[in-house]
This record gives structure tokens, sequence and C-alpha cells, in this order.
């Protein structure tokens, strides 16, 4: 119980240790969030020997519930993780991109406190609060970099989630006066019952996908994303997207199981579909990088959605292949984000058209680009690759063999895409080009990081697979 | 897992030899010229080497395998067969001359740092096709070698060197997505298959036909974008804007193989020859070998590029291997499997030359060889060598090739496959001969393109010469001793006795 406290504790206290600290505030934060990283390694040791535990605050009906299953803990370590690499990439930056403000430290650590409580959220009520707390925190994140259009993507932005936020907790009021609890583990049978539990859940989903965004409900996403900070972007793009879809995966197969036989979860995966095509045509179109990359995400996550028609049906495949792509997808993307921004400013410029040559010009700082790549077109050895074999294989084992076509369309656009950048990479040097300007190496070594850690998930899937089992829903693909 | 000896880690060796040298390559600074040549070349002997000992082990009847769980019910496994053998020693020779070629081809300050490093990336690959003992194995690697070459094909960064680079990764990428398709649908019927483990899909034929000819022509038709069967060939006649030693690995050591490599083992290794006869699939194969090869040759007879001319060449040629998979008889298959090889060194040998002549000479072009073999007599003869191994002139290489195929397909009842390989040797001929001997009879043109270089010294530097006098040598040698014992030619009819049966 401790422990599992602690994976929300720790970053609460960093923020705040790093909001009253008047100097070293980086170090601090690097500090917290290392510690983070370790408890949440620890509890993923603990989980695996002893099984999944659901730990309950507080008393009664108004108790919080946190379920550290492997999914759960396998998020929180990913994001300590991914938050470890920004704040570093934060930090190296300061050298040539200048000072992040004060505000970047404690901020991302109460993104980290929210993201690790979704993650964990036994119970919609939770769940909601730590959705408030991730879509404040990212709001801030998206705008305190200040100028005029930062402060619109961020407005932009927080009003979607405040929409979002309310539908959800309307949905949420719904639920507890139709079953009495909130607690997702105990609503299997008791809201496709009624019209008021069925409306219930139409609230909580539509909320949730516009959160994660769902095409047609991503419009804010590409402004949030791509004109958020550099040390922001990756956080939002690789983490903050794949909150609501835990949740969303939670409510479905956990809180109403008997939803198999309806045909909303076609809907699901044809809204996927949508957002495959319309992100990865939309990246083609894209002229600056950080826009490419954006779409991209809109693309990638899709892909999860993809997953849930499969899950509904019982495919053990298909959920194994959804969550490690919500894992393995943020390596690659966080990856690519740092590279880019780092190449933007060493190159002159955002559009895809300034990294002609930087192959050559800047091979460490483009080397991520390549691999990343790689990880997101699901090209083996990656983890992208495992989880698009398992989405492939669920896809034909249950015979519903559109969305494996889908899957290798949408590879086929992601390299489309990525090989714009990669194409002007491998360019010749241009003739005016100027020299770059002067960094540290430490940000490229930061992606490289990243993107290597996609790859290596790709050759030793093994260990993340065994913890994704414990206490999944519908057993592990080992056994089944 | 078993115990760590040479019979678990030899697999693994082959791959390391390039692999870690591709690592250091990577973080090697440019200027450090002689490090990089000795790594590469060190790297390069010990897999010849190791290929021995696999060989010597083989031979012995060892059976070297390495196996590691990736995802569970899912392996990777590295076996050393006699197919793969075959391969690995093809690829670890022509490495061995190709990386030779390359530090004399490349120039000082042509990011050579990049350039080895995902050549050799490439072969460690290739080595793993090679060895891959169950399909999701060789997935892997085939992707990796996609991802491997496609930095060398865009390597000189011009325009068309990226457009010919975008074609190459966007058929490969493809391919490989139907591939992977055939392969993920294969694993959900079966679950997991092992290369020459027939059982498992021998056992499917009565009730799952429909399925087992779909998954076929998935994995055929995704082998296909490599092997450029046509109409999936695009890629390769642009791709040919590479350096001239990233062409040999395209045409001969490396990409195309994979794919003809590919179909051998679905065949011969993952069906079995007659389930693929059973399920009617073996015409339908010969059909589209057929049309490739004529296809292939008519294009190349028009080209003027030599280059782009040994490009279609290649793409008649690879389909000779297709050829001999589809031909049921024990000379077919000898003939299909001896090709991987004989291809393989011919076409090295010219692209060796063609990278020479328009290095020293600045001949890029078959109008401008006039008189070419008096000024580089060494490179032409090794060129004309080859070529008439092409053509399948007593008593090269390609010659046993054809002799065996067409032998073959009488003997198979398909005896239209004669006609075919004479019609293309009549074709290969007249894209050949007349490049040749304008190249030996005609004079020299005072205004030849590119650099005036002196008459005497052309052929001084051994990086650049020696590599192809060694593989055209090779040509005539394994043509004249077929019937040697480790021959290709006596190799391949070994291992068509098991694929036949009795």
């Amino acid at each position: 119980m401790g422990l599992t406290l602690s994976l929300l504790a720790l970053p609460a206290l960093g923020a705040i240790a790093t909001a009253l600290a008047t100097r070293r505030r980086p170090a601090l934060a690097m500090v917290v969030t290392t510690a983070t990283l370790v408890a949440g390694l620890v509890h993923a040791r603990a989980i695996l020997t002893d099984g999944a535990v659901t730990v309950v605050v507080g008393t009664d009906r108004l108790a919080a519930v946190l379920a550290a299953d492997g999914l759960a803990i396998g998020l929180v370590v990913l994001s300590s993780a991914v938050l470890l690499a920004a704040t570093g990439f934060a930090t190296a930056q300061r050298a040539t991109m200048g000072p992040p403000l004060a505000s970047f430290w404690p901020l991302s650590l109460v993104l980290l406190t929210g993201l690790h409580g979704l993650f964990l959220a036994g119970d919609l009520f939770t769940a909601y609060l730590m959705l408030e707390v991730v879509a404040v925190a990212g709001a801030v994140l998206v705008a305190f970099g200040g100028g005029h259009a930062r402060l619109v993507a961020g407005t932009r932005y927080f009003y979607a989630e405040l929409v979002a936020s309310v539908t959800f907790l309307v949905g949420t009021a719904l639920v507890w006066s139709v079953a009495g609890t909130v607690v997702i583990a105990e609503l299997p049978g008791q809201l496709t019952g009624s019209t008021t539990g069925r409306v219930a859940l139409a609230l909580l989903t539509v909320g949730l996908l516009l959160k994660v965004p769902v095409v047609p409900l991503h419009f804010w996403l590409p402004a949030a994303h791509t004109l958020a900070p550099s040390a922001v972007s990756p956080l939002l793009s690789a983490l903050v997207v794949k909150s609501a879809f835990v949740v969303l995966l939670r409510l479905w197969i956990t809180g109403a199981p008997e939803l198999t036989a309806t045909a909303v979860a076609p809907l699901v995966g044809a809204l996927g579909a949508v957002a495959i095509l319309w992100g990865g045509v939309s990246a083609l179109r894209a002229t600056p990088v950080k826009v490419v990359v954006a779409y991209s995400t809109v693309a990638q996550l899709g892909l999860l959605l993809l997953a849930v028609p499969m899950v509904v049906d019982g495919s053990a495949e298909a959920w194994v292949g959804g969550v490690v792509h919500a894992i393995a997808h943020a390596l690659p993307k966080a990856a690519l984000l740092m590279a880019v921004a780092v190449l933007a400013h060493q190159l002159g410029g955002d559009s895809v058209d300034h990294l002609a040559g930087a192959a050559t010009r800047r091979p460490i700082a483009a080397f991520p680009i390549g691999i990343a790549a790689v990880s997101l077109i699901g090209l083996p050895p990656t983890g992208g690759f495992v989880a698009k074999w398992y989405l492939v294989v669920a896809s034909i084992s249950t015979g519903q063999w559109w969305w494996a076509a889908t899957i290798v369309v949408g590879s086929l656009l992601t390299a489309a895409y990525l090989a714009r950048l990669l194409q002007r990479s491998f360019a010749a040097v241009p003739s005016d080009a100027a020299s770059p300007r002067p960094r540290g190496r430490a940000p490229d070594v930061i992606a490289l990081t990243l993107a290597s850690a996609g790859l290596l998930l790709g050759l030793y899937p093994n260990g993340l697979l065994r913890l994704l089992e414990v206490g999944a829903p519908l057993g592990g693909v080992a056994h089944g | 897992m078993a115990e760590f000896g040479l019979t678990t880690a030899l697999p693994v060796l082959l791959l390391l030899t390039s692999l870690v040298p591709a690592a250091v390559i990577f973080l090697l600074p440019e200027e450090r010229e002689r490090t990089r040549r000795t790594i590469n070349m060190a790297g390069a002997v010990a897999k010849v080497a190791l290929t021995g000992v696999a060989i010597a082990g083989v031979l012995a009847g060892i059976e070297y395998e390495w196996r590691r769980t990736l995802v569970p019910g899912i392996d990777l496994v590295l076996r050393i067969d006699p197919i793969p053998l075959l391969f690995v020693t093809l690829s670890s020779l022509l490495w061995l001359t190709t990386t030779v070629y390359a530090i004399g081809y490349l120039e000082r300050g042509e990011r050579r740092s990049r350039f080895f490093g995902f050549f050799s990336l490439c072969v460690t690959a290739t080595i793993g096709i090679a060895l891959a003992g169950n399909l999701v194995t060789f997935l892997l690697f085939y992707e990796l070698l996609t991802v491997a070459t496609y930095p060398l094909v865009v390597h000189q960064g011009t325009r068309r060197a990226l457009l010919g680079g975008r074609a190459y990764l966007l058929y490969s990428v493809t391919g490989g997505a139907v591939l992977l398709v055939g392969v993920a649908w294969l694993h959900a019927l079966a679950g997991p298959v092992e290369f020459l483990d027939y059982a498992p899909l021998a056992g499917l034929a009565d009730t799952h036909r429909t399925a087992l000819t779909l998954i076929f022509v998935l994995l055929v038709g995704g082998l296909g974008v490599k092997t450029a069967i046509v109409p999936l060939h695009g890629w390769l006649p642009q791709a040919m804007v590479a350096p001239a030693p990233v062409s040999s690995l395209l045409h001969a050591v490396a990409v195309v193989k994979a794919g003809a490599y590919g179909i051998v083992r679905v065949v011969y290794d993952l069906y079995g020859l007659a389930l693929v006869a059973q399920l009617r699939l073996l015409v339908p194969l010969l059909v589209v070998a057929s049309v490739t090869i004529v296809y292939g040759s008519l294009r190349a007879l028009v080209q003027d590029d030599l280059k782009r001319r040994l490009a279609y060449s290649t793409v008649s040629q690879l389909s000779y291997i297709v050829l001999g998979v589809g031909i049921a008889s024990l000379a077919g298959v000898t003939g299909g499997l001896m090709h991987l090889i004989h291809q393989g060194i011919q076409k090295v040998t010219l692209f060796y030359c063609a990278g020479t002549l328009a290095k020293t000479l600045g001949v890029t072009k078959v109008s401008q060889l006039d008189g070419v073999g008096r000024r580089m007599p060494v490179t032409m003869t090794a060129f004309t060598i080859a070529a008439l191994g092409m053509i399948g002139i007593p008593p090269t290489a390609g010659f046993i090739t054809k002799w065996h195929l067409g032998l073959g397909g009488l003997a198979a009842g398909q005896g239209w496959v004669v006609g075919v390989l004479l019609l293309s040797s009549v074709l290969n001929a007249a894209y050949f001969l007349p490049a040749i001997a304008r190249a030996w009879f005609r004079r020299p043109v005072a205004t030849g393109a590119g650099p005036a270089a002196p008459e005497r010294g052309r052929e001084r530097d051994p990086w650049l010469i020696l590599p192809g006098v060694a593989t055209g040598a090779s040509v005539l040698v394994v043509g004249l001793l077929a019937g040697a014992p480790l021959s290709p030619a006596s190799w391949a009819a070994t291992i068509a006795e098991e694929v036949v049966g009795p």
C-alpha cells in the first residue's frame, strides 16, 4: 500500500519542493523523478512475484481505489522514465535554447502525479480528479512558453479538456445514481441494463474520446503539441494522450464486459481506423516537422482504438497489442520530438526542408529520427513491431481482417510521412547552409537513448509482456 | 537453454563478425581511415573463416542451432542447415570482396563511417536472413535489411539518389507489410512453424486449402518485391544510382538475393515441394518467373546506361532461381539452387567492372565503351567472362545453371521452359555481346568522357581491380569444376535430393 501511494506522493511532494525551492530546481526535479522511477520499478518487481494489488484509501463509499496491476505499473514506470529524460533534456538545453521558466519543474511533476493517478485509478471519481490535474498541468505547460499563439493553443486545449471533464463528471454522477458505486470493478452488469446506465456509459466514453483525442475530436491537438516548449511536447505526445485511453480500456473491459454483443465497439474501432488514415494523410501534407509529428500522434492513437473491438471480442492478443503499443509508442515519439527540436534549433528552421543534410551535419541528432521511424512504422526489432504483430494476429484470429488491412495501410502511411524527414536528412548538405549553431551533446544523447530503448523493447519484450499479464482482464498471451 | 558451446555460438558469431564492426565503425571519427579499414577487413575475413568452420562442421554432421524466446510462443532461431549454408558462403565471400572493392571505390571524405557502418549492418541482416530457422526470425532480419540498405542507396544525397531511395523504401516497406500479414496469418492458423518441419502445414492441406493458397500468395508476393519479380521490380532500376559497391550489394550479395532465397525457403523448407505442387501453385510460379525473365531481358536490351542495363539483367537473371523453384524435378531444383551462387558471382563481377570503368574512365554508358578493352584489359576480361556466364556459354557457371534448368524442365514435363531459356539466352547475347564487341574491337574514342587519365597505370589500384579478377575467375572455376565435390553445383545437387525426396 505504501509503495503504491508513494507513486503519487513522491511526485506530488517533489512538485511542492521544486515550487518552494529558490535554486537547484533541475537537480531537485531529477532526484525526485529518479526516486519515483525506482519506486515504480520496485513496485513492478513486487507485483511480478505477488500479483496485482488493489489499494483502498479512506473508508466507506467515498474511498478512492487504486488498482496497481501490470498495465498501471508499466505505464507508471514509462512515464517516470520519459519525464526523467524530458527533465534532463530541459536542463541540458538551457545552455542553448534559453532557460525554461522556473515553473516547468513543479508543473511537470504535478503532471506526473496526475498521470500516475490516472493509470492507477480504480474508480471513476479518482479518475475524474486526476483527469483534471492532468488537464490543468498540461494546459499551463503548453501556454507557459509565452506568446499569443501559445496562449491561444493552451486555452483551446484547456477548453477541450474542460468540456471533456464535465461530460465525464456527469457520466460519473449518473453511474453513481444507477449503480450506487463508482468503483470500476464493481460495475459489470449494472450499466447496460438501464437507459440511464447506457447514457452514463456513453457520456463517459465521449468525454474520454475527446481527451485522447480521437478524430474528429482531435482539433486541439496539433496546435497544442506543436507550440508547446520542446521539453513539454514529448510529455504530451508520449504520455498524456495515453492516460485517457487507459481509463477507457478499464471502463469498457473491466466495467462493462457485457458490451461484447453491441455495435459500439466496432464503432470505436472505426473511429480508430479513420484516425489512422486521416492522421496519416495530414502528416503527409504538413510542412513544419512538429506538425508532421503531431499528426503522427493522432494516427498512432487510432491504433489504440483499433484494438478495442477485438479486445471486446475476447482476444488476449489484441489486448496485449494495444497496451504494448501504448507503451512502445511513447519512447520513439518522445525521442523524435526531442531530436526534431534540437535540429530545428541548430539548423535554423522548423520545416521539413530545414532538415536538408541533417544526417551529415548532425548525425547524432539525426540518428534518433531513423530509429524512431523504424519503431513507429512497426518494423522489427522494435517495440512497435511487437504491438503490430499482436494486433495483426488478433485481427486474423478474430476474423476481423479489415483491421489488419487498416494497420498495414497505416504503416505504409507512417513510412511515407517519416520517409519525408529521412529523405531530407540524407540529402546533400545545401551549399548555402549556415554552420550549425554550437550546442552540447547531451540533448542528442538523451533522444538517442530513448529511441534505443524503443529498440530494446523489441529485442527483449518478454519482461514487459510478463508485467502486463499481471492482473490482465483477458489473461496473457503465454497461456492464451 | 543448452550449454554454451560452439554448436550454439557459431550462428551468433557469424552475425557478430559484421554487427560488432558496424557498431564500432559508427562510433569511429571520419578520419580514422586505417582503423576502419582494419576493422572492416578483420570482420570480413573472420566471417569467411567461420563459414569454413561451419562447412566442415555440417559435413561432419554437427547441427548448429541458437534459440531464444522472443515472446511467448515465438522463438528467434538461427540454424545452419544445408540451404542456409549455401547462402552464407555466398554472402560472406562476396562481402569480403565487396569490402575490398568499396575501400578502393569510395573517396576520402565521402562519409565513410556512415557508409561502412550501414554496409556491415546490411551484411549482418543478410546472414540473419540466411540462418533464420523460422519465418518470424526471417522477417526480422528481412526488414532490418531494408532499413540498413536505405542509407546506402541514398548515400550520394543527390536528387536522383533520393528518388531512388524513396522508391526502394516504399516498395520494400510495402513488400514487408504484405509479408508480415502472410506470416501473421500463418501463425494464427498453424501456430509457430519452423523451417524443415512440414507436418503442421501438411496437416492443414485438406481442411484449409484456400487459406494456405492465399498465405502462399502473400508470402511470395511480399518476397517478390525484393526479388524484383515483374511487376514488382520498379525500384531496382531506380536504385542503381547508388555507388557501385552498393549496387553489388543490392544485386548480388544481399537484397535481391534475400528475396529469392526467401522464396526458396518458403517453397522447399516451409510448405515443401509436395504441398506446393498439391496446391497447384508451381505452374503459376513458373509463369511469373518466365514472364520476368523475358521482360527483364527485353528492357535490358534498350538501356544505354550500363548500370541500368545490368539492373534489368538482374531482374531477368534472378528469376532463373524462381524458375528452378517452380520446376519439380531433381535437375530443376539443382539448377535453381546453384544459380543463387552463380548469379551472385557473375553479377557482382559485372558491377565491380562497371564501377571501375565509371570511376577510372568516366564511362557510364554502353555507347561509350568503344576500345575500353584495350585501355583496361584486366577489368574488361573479367567483365567479358561474367557476361558470357550470363548468356550461358560453356564452360561458365551460367551454362551449368541453364543446362540443369533445361533438363529439369524436360524431366518435370514442362518442356516449354527450354524455349524460355533459349529465348532468354538469345536476348542476353543481344544485350551483352554488342557491348563486349565495342569494348574489344572498336578504336578508343579520343574524346572519351571523363578524366584524361594516363594510358598506363590505370589498373594499378589493387583494391579496385582484384575483387573483379577474383570473382571473374571464380565464374570460370565454378563452371569448370562443377562436378567436383563442394562446388555449388554438386552442393545444390545434394540438397535437391533432400528437397525432391525419394
